[in-house]
């Protein structure tokens, strides 16, 4: 087969896979080899769909022993298969990047006569990169789940960044659609790679040329909609691996269908976009605004609504947090005001150390203040001549992308939420964040 | 320092000679009405006073603001000179000056206009070396590989660490078509020069093969079910396109293909 074919192929396998970051390690190049690592990572283009492409990502081989439902590569699936030989992918990684066109490798792939032969496979691919080419440049290598953890660790000594994929978001799905895998089998790998890297830390602390293992951390990605798992079970987990498995990145990817398979949606569905999108928000507030899994989502309210993003949504369920003074508030606050970012929070408390901050100084600051007006006040004033009602309000906080994928009648016309969500006809009937709009503006 | 002077200072565009310029104003305690380079404008103004590039005055000022400022203006300072933006010499000059009165606290008056256009400035200038990180591509041919740029702002010096760090090891050019000014890179020393004119060259059998492994990867890397076309120029915006491997046929780069549409 060509390799042309082949690279389709095995690209097209792995396409499916969210994670596409190069970051996470700063490396210099060296003497005599070819390739750096730059932490904040490169696109070094987008694909059709927007999604960056940083890294080749492919499969080594898209044979596999398993059946995991929701896989196109599962085995029961009739596609067309090939596999790279470990010399021929290493070369095509080089001309590659040489290029330009990559930061280095994702390397992933189907189950071929073990786990163990598997991970040895791919042992050998990055081996041959490293020692061979002495490439300096970005390895994603996925731990195949049921391999010796002695196997893991070597392919974790090669490697900038593992994953492993926790792929349903709770065991009972696991079982159902991916009978072949196990929670264990899963979770034991990404304890390993943890313990390793800990490990590795006090290695590297005494000795400084000791080798890395796995610098750049660990991933992990989440089906989304293929089960039926609600949006507060998913970023509670997520929460719980974040803390558990000190992951550096949890990876949602909305499902598309594979197939007509028996307990998963139907070929005709949508991938759910704006869900995955929602999470994602959700994800970055655990991150980066410290808010916790429990404050943006209850048993009560289980799914993040589709109108507004998860942080105005809690902003407008807790208006006794509200109106924040922008001169006086602590960091942690003014984070959590709609419009207000992590860069432009940082602005703002260094400007205010220097001068008195307006509404003018906020927007050249980077302040949204179409959100944030409702929410903050200057000098104990809000913004002059502010309209507050309820309908302007909501209609500032929801996106132009929402609002435009409403179709006349207030419905998500791709019906991705089952429900037809009516608004602008009636819009004080269905939306439940209605009365706190109404505290809200009231106090203001 | 006094206003409503209207002198006009010209300067020969080098760095140099802006920071002379701008010791000029300092020391003379007057604002100029502008600070032109020589290609700004031929006609000679009436009140134009032409300043001649002092090295020594030069360093001499760049240290006052390393010192007296903070070695993240003296950046700042560099990347706007560097960059396209009109009338950039007055932003340095009042920048320098707010530097001068309040110090390394200058950089934190978010409020003040000078201080957020010269971020702004530095921040359009650093987005676009960063492109061009992300979306330059090589072509090899003998052994070198080359590649053609046209950015707005003059950000050669501004990545050639970064390809150093990352191909030093190979000998590699990048043409600065806006500028006309070249990178060369020859066994592990690298050159900035100007070069009236350079084109690729034609790609070989071998480069041939890479660039259609990449566009067909390229093609089948994007999930139908999710294309988005506004997300996809937002993130790369199409005036990088021209010179990317990916949309060589787009652009008609690929003279094979060319020839084949043409009969
Ligand atoms: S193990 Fe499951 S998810 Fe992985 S390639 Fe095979 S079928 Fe797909």
């Amino acid at each position: 087969m060509e390799l042309l074919e082949k690279l389709k192929i095995l690209g097209d396998s792995a396409k499916y896979d969210a994670a596409c970051t190069s970051s996470g390690v700063d490396r210099g190049g060296s003497i005599d080899g070819i390739g750096n690592a730059a932490s904040c990572g490169i696109c070094h283009s987008f694909a059709a769909d927007g999604r960056c492409i940083s890294l080749l990502k492919v499969l080594m081989t898209n044979y596999c022993l398993f059946d995991c439902k929701y896989c196109i590569n599962r085995r029961s699936n009739d596609i067309e298969r090939a596999r790279f030989e470990p010399r021929e992918l290493a070369e095509l990684v080089i001309n590659f990047y040489k290029r330009n066109y990559i930061e280095g490798l994702f390397l992933s792939s189907g189950i071929i006569k073990s786990p163990d032969y598997t991970c040895e496979q791919m042992i050998e691919i990055l081996r041959i990169l490293r020692y061979e080419y002495k490439f300096n440049g970005y390895i994603h290598a996925k731990a195949i789940p049921g391999a010796d953890p002695l196997l893991i660790e070597k392919l974790g000594f090669l490697a900038d960044r593992m994953s492993v994929n926790i792929e349903l978001p709770s065991e009972e799905s696991l079982n159902k659609i991916a009978p072949d895998k196990s929670k264990r089998n899963i979770l034991l790998p990404m304890h390993n790679i943890r313990t390793g890297i800990e490990e590795n830390h006090t290695e590297i602390v005494k000795y400084k040329a000791a080798p890395k293992f796995v610098p750049a951390g660990q991933s992990t990605q989440m089906i989304i909609g293929a089960t039926p798992e609600s949006d507060l079970q998913i970023i509670t987990l997520s929460e719980a691996l974040y803390k558990k498995f000190s992951l550096k990145r949890v990876f949602y990817s909305a499902y598309v269908p594979v197939g007509d398979e028996k307990f998963l949606p139907s070929k005709e569905t949508k991938p759910p976009l704006l869900r995955e999108h929602r999470l994602y928000q959700a994800d970055w507030l655990l991150r980066f605004y410290g808010f916790e899994a429990k404050e943006l989502l209850d048993e009560k309210h289980s799914s993040f609504n589709p109108l507004l993003d998860p942080k105005c949504n809690w902003a407008v369920n807790h208006p006794e947090f509200f109106p924040v003074e922008i001169n006086k508030a602590p960091y942690e606050l003014l984070l959590r005001i709609p419009g207000v970012g992590v860069n432009s929070a940082r602005r703002i408390m260094m400007a205010r150390r220097t001068a008195n901050l307006n509404f003018k100084d906020l927007k050249k600051l980077g302040v949204v203040l179409k959100r944030a007006q409702y929410f903050i006040l200057c000098n104990g004033k809000m913004t002059e001549g502010l309209k507050v009602t309820e309908t302007a309000v909501m209609r500032e906080l929801m996106s132009a992308s929402v609002v435009k994928k409403l179709d006349e009648n207030g419905a998500f016309p791709d019906n991705s939420y089952g429900t037809q969500i009516s608004f602008f006809d009636n819009e004080n009937k269905n939306l439940s964040m209605e009365d706190s709009v109404k505290c809200l503006t009231g106090q203001m | 320092m006094s206003y409503g002077t209207n002198v006009t200072y010209r300067y020969d565009g080098s760095f140099n000679g802006l920071m002379t310029a701008v010791y000029k104003a300092i020391s003379s305690k007057k604002m100029p009405e502008n600070i032109i380079s020589e290609e700004d404008s031929q006609t000679i103004l009436f009140h134009e006073e032409v300043v001649v590039s002092d090295e020594e005055i030069s360093s001499k000022m760049q240290k006052y603001i390393r010192e007296k400022i903070s070695f993240d203006a003296l950046d700042n300072i560099r990347r706007c000179y560097f960059s396209n933006a009109k009338e950039k010499e007055m932003l340095i000059l009042k920048y320098i000056l707010l530097g001068k009165k309040y110090g390394r606290k200058v950089d934190t008056m978010l409020s003040v206009d000078t201080v957020i256009t010269m971020f702004k400035v530095v921040k359009r200038f650093s987005n676009e070396a960063n492109f061009y990180r992300e979306f330059l591509r090589f072509t090899e041919n003998e052994g070198v590989l080359s590649s053609v740029i046209e950015p707005e702002n003059f950000v050669l010096p501004y990545i050639v660490y970064h390809y150093e760090q990352r191909i030093g090891n190979l000998d590699f050019l990048i043409y600065d078509k806006t500028h006309k000014v070249a990178l060369i890179h020859k066994d592990k020393h690298s050159d900035i020069v100007f070069i009236d004119d350079f084109s690729l060259p034609e790609a070989d059998d071998k480069e041939r093969f890479y660039r259609e492994l990449w566009k067909g990867y390229y093609n089948i890397i994007g999930i139908k079910e999710r294309y988005n076309e506004k997300l996809r120029m937002n993130l790369m915006p199409k005036k990088y396109w021209k010179h990317m491997t990916e949309f060589e046929d787009m652009f008609g780069n690929n003279k094979e293909n060319k020839k084949c549409l043409m009969g």
